[in-house]
C-alpha cells in the first residue's frame, strides 16, 4: 500500500472530518483533500489524483450514496476504491452500498483498529 | 374541558341524535317528505356542529402547548396572535441549532488540546530516543569502572518504564479523539429533530387557520374562549418572580445577554455586588 496516495474525505462534519484525518495521519497516510458533501468531492475527483475515497453517507446536496454511484459510473473514476464511513446501519442500507459497489463499510461509532483493519483488507483485495 | 364533560357532550349529542331519529321515522310514516327532508337536514347540521367543536378542542389545546412553550404569556386571547406563539417554536430550532454549534465548536477545542498533547508526547519520545543514546555510552564506561554496573541497570529500568508510558499515553489521547465523533452523530440526531419541528411550524399555522375559521363560525363554546388553568399557573409564576431559561445562547439578543465571565463580573459590580 502507497503511504503517499492521496485520500479524499468526505463528511458533513468537520469534528468527523478532523478526526478520520488524524486516525489516516496516524496510520502514516500525510497526502489528504477534504469535502463537505457529495456534490463539492465530485469536482475534486474529477480534477483527477484521488487514489482512495472515504465518505459519510448521510449530507446534505449530495449523499454518500449517490457520490459512490457518481464514481462508479464515470468510467475516469471507477476504479477508485471507496470506503464508507456512516451512522447509517441498517441492513438494507449496507446491502444497498454494497451493490452500488461500494469496497468497505465501517459503523460509526467506530475505533481506529476498524479503520485500519478496513483500509488494510480493501488494498489486500485490490492488490490480490 | 374535564373527562367528565366530554363524555356529558357526547352524551347529549347521542340523545339528541336519538330524538331526531325518531322524529324522522315517524315522518316518514306519515308521508310528509318535505318535512322529512328538513330533518335529514339538521341531524348533518348536528353532525358537523360536533366536528367543529372537536377541531376546536383539538386546536385550544394546540394553542395551549405552545403557549406553555412561550416565554410570553401576555395573550391570552384565543387565535389572536397565535402567529406570534408559532413563531417561538422556530425559537425551539434556533435552540437546537445552537447545541449542534456548541458542540462542534467543542469538539474542536477538545481535539485542539489532543493534538497539542500529541506533539508533547512526540518531544517526549525524541528525548527517550536521546537517553538512549547516553545509555549505550554509559554502557560502555561501564566496562572500564563496574561500580556503574548497578547503576546503568537502574537507568535502564526507569527508560523501559517510562517508554511503555508514552506509548499507552498515545493510545488512550488518540481515544479521546475518536470519542468526539459523538457530536456527528449528535448533530445528525437533532438535525432531524429540527426538521420535524419545521414541519409540525407548518401545519400548525394551516390548523390554526382552520380553527380560526371555525371559530368564526361560533363552533367554540364561550368555556373553551375562557383562559385556560394553565395559562393562569403561568401568568401567577411570571408575575411571581423570574424564571430559570436555560443556557443563553451567544450572540443572540446581544443587549440582554452576558456573552462572557467579564460581562457577568461588570455586571455584577455594577449592581453593587
Amino acid at each position: 500500500m502507497n503511504k503517499d496516495m492521496k485520500i479524499l474525505v468526505v463528511d458533513d462534519f468537520s469534528t468527523m472530518r478532523r478526526i478520520i484525518k488524524n486516525l489516516l495521519r496516524d496510520l502514516g497516510f500525510t497526502n489528504i483533500v477534504e469535502a463537505d458533501d457529495g456534490a463539492t468531492a465530485l469536482p475534486i475527483l474529477k480534477s483527477g489524483g484521488v487514489d482512495f475515497l472515504v465518505t459519510d453517507w448521510n449530507m446534505p446536496k449530495m449523499t454518500g450514496l449517490d457520490l459512490l454511484k457518481h464514481v462508479r459510473a464515470d468510467p475516469e473514476l471507477r476504479q477508485i476504491p471507496i470506503l464508507m464511513v456512516t451512522a447509517e446501519a441498517k441492513r438494507e442500507q449496507i446491502i444497498a452500498a454494497a451493490q452500488a459497489g461500494v469496497n468497505g463499510y465501517i459503523i460509526k461509532p467506530f475505533t481506529a483498529g476498524v479503520l485500519k483493519e478496513k483500509i488494510d483488507k480493501i488494498f489486500e483485495r485490490l492488490q490480490g | 374541558m374535564s373527562d367528565i364533560d366530554a363524555i356529558q357532550d357526547q352524551r347529549r349529542f347521542e340523545l339528541e341524535l336519538q330524538t331526531r331519529a325518531e322524529e324522522l321515522v315517524m315522518l316518514l310514516k306519515q308521508g310528509d317528505m318535505p318535512q322529512a327532508m328538513q330533518q335529514v337536514q339538521q341531524l348533518n347540521e348536528l353532525r358537523h356542529q360536533a366536528l367543529y367543536h372537536e377541531v376546536g378542542k383539538l386546536t385550544r389545546a394546540v394553542h395551549d402547548a405552545i403557549v406553555g412553550f412561550t416565554d410570553d404569556v401576555s395573550s391570552t386571547e384565543l387565535l389572536q396572535d397565535s402567529k406570534h406563539h408559532i413563531a417561538s417554536i422556530s425559537d425551539a430550532s434556533d435552540r437546537l441549532s445552537y447545541v449542534i454549534e456548541l458542540t462542534e465548536s467543542n469538539a474542536h477545542k477538545t481535539i485542539d488540546q489532543v493534538d497539542e498533547s500529541l506533539r508533547l508526547v512526540e518531544q517526549l519520545q525524541q528525548g527517550f530516543l536521546h537517553r538512549k543514546q547516553l545509555l549505550e555510552k554509559l554502557s560502555v564506561l561501564k566496562s572500564e569502572k563496574p561500580e556503574l554496573a548497578d547503576l546503568h541497570q537502574q537507568l535502564c529500568d526507569y527508560a523501559e518504564n517510562h517508554s511503555g508510558a508514552l506509548v499507552d499515553l498515545k493510545e488512550r489521547l488518540t481515544s479521546i479523539m475518536l470519542a468526539q465523533e459523538y457530536q456527528d452523530i449528535t448533530g445528525q440526531l437533532i438535525k432531524r429533530v429540527i426538521q420535524l419541528v419545521t414541519d409540525i411550524e407548518d401545519e400548525l399555522v394551516g390548523l390554526m387557520e382552520v380553527a380560526s375559521r371555525v371559530n368564526s363560525l361560533g363552533a367554540l363554546s364561550p368555556d373553551l374562549q375562557s383562559e385556560s388553568p394553565q395559562e393562569n399557573e403561568k401568568e401567577k409564576q411570571k408575575s411571581s418572580g423570574i424564571e430559570a431559561e436555560g443556557p443563553q445562547m451567544a450572540g443572540r439578543n446581544k443587549t440582554e445577554v452576558a456573552s462572557c465571565q467579564d460581562d457577568v463580573d461588570d455586571l455584577l459590580s455594577s449592581l453593587g455586588f
